[in-house]
């Protein structure tokens, strides 16, 4: 009986300082409450952790001595500017970086346009035939003044000017 | 323009002194909680008053300066502590050189207050502090002594509020077993428990 008595402080155990924080509610707030009842042992438990707290809150508020407040003055005074110390942490890492870029752009070789040979006209306006020449929606061709051996104008239906 | 600047300086100086005129008994008293000593206390008072006052332009109105400088003084410690690795642990089973459980055993009446200064109490119970570890101690000063929630605390020591709950009831535990000669006794106890 004694050890059934023995697990249910066990697990109750665990939940006393939240009960003593009122931070239980509702079924299992009450379940403690009941337990506490009827058990001496976690009643006295409770009152040693509510009699530790209070103990606490209780405690003489301690001075600094005289000194403190001079000595900390003093040491304010020789700190750097709040603000711009702040500012200086934030944008000197920033402007580092942006020069580190600007710096490595200028060095870094630029990419040299590839020089292509130049493309005869003949070439060109063969290649564009046989392409117009494919055309899906008219099946015609135009040509160039100079090499007309088909209709100036090609019809392209909706995709035309 | 440099004059603009040194009188910028100088508000921000001295909205900064107001504040910390304004909290630092209490800022004083948790690191004396912390430390257990007022020379370290002062320490490290100033070293977390000087960290705030780097950071003071990111203070914003409607934060609590307390609660600000809090954080950083328990964070300072913290780390200090565990560069350190020193701490004295006492026994559960020899209580130090000195220390005598038995000396609450006459006096049965006065309220808390008397007890603590007639008994020495509120050393006992900064004995006990000293022996937890220093993030155990961090959060039952926290919470016992400057009266955090277990929210606060979590944003404070940046760690969930599981691991807030469990270390302060394991501290709790602690030191309730350390000094329970002393809580059992019935001028502490008048009207005490919940």
């Amino acid at each position: 009986m004694r050890v059934d008595q023995d697990k249910v402080c066990e697990r109750l155990r665990t939940e006393l300082q939240d009960y003593l924080d009122g931070r239980l509610h509702g079924a299992r707030e009450r379940r403690v409450q009941e337990h506490l009842e009827g058990c001496p042992l976690c009643r006295r438990e409770l009152e040693d952790l509510s009699c530790l707290v209070a103990a606490m809150q209780e405690l003489p508020t301690p001075r600094p001595s005289a000194d403190f407040w001079p000595r900390l003055q003093a040491r304010l005074a020789a700190a750097p500017r709040p603000s711009s110390a702040w500012k200086l942490r934030v944008w000197l890492p920033a402007a580092v970086v942006a020069a580190a870029l600007v710096l490595l752009a200028l060095l870094l070789p630029r990419p040299q346009q590839p020089v292509l040979p130049p493309v005869p006209l003949e070439s060109y306006v063969s290649e564009h035939f046989f392409v117009a020449g494919n055309h899906a929606m008219s099946g015609r061709v135009f040509l160039p003044p100079g090499l007309q051996q088909a209709p100036r104008r090609v019809d392209l239906g909706d995709d035309g000017p | 323009m440099a004059l603009l600047s040194r009188r910028k300086e100088q508000d921000d100086r001295e909205a900064f002194e107001l504040l910390v005129a304004k909290h630092h008994l209490q800022l004083y008293r948790a690191a004396y909680r912390l430390t257990g000593s007022g020379e370290d206390a002062e320490d490290l008072l100033q070293e977390a008053l000087l960290e705030a006052f780097a950071d003071f332009a990111k203070f914003r109105p409607g934060t609590r300066f307390d609660r600000w400088v809090l954080r950083m003084m328990t964070h300072t410690y913290i780390d200090s502590r565990r560069k350190r690795r020193v701490q004295a642990i006492w026994s559960l089973d020899s209580p130090p050189e000195g220390m005598d459980t038995e000396y609450l055993a006459a006096d049965g009446s006065g309220d808390p207050q008397q007890l603590i200064e007639k008994h020495g109490l509120a050393e006992r119970v900064q004995m006990a502090l000293d022996t937890l570890s220093s993030e155990h101690r961090a959060v039952v000063v926290l919470s016992d002594i400057e009266g955090m929630s277990y929210e606060e605390m979590a944003k404070v020591l940046g760690v969930p509020m599981g691991t807030v709950r469990s270390r302060l009831h394991r501290a709790r535990e602690r030191m309730r077993q350390m000094l329970s000669p002393t809580l059992a006794h019935p001028g502490l106890r008048s009207g005490r428990a919940r």
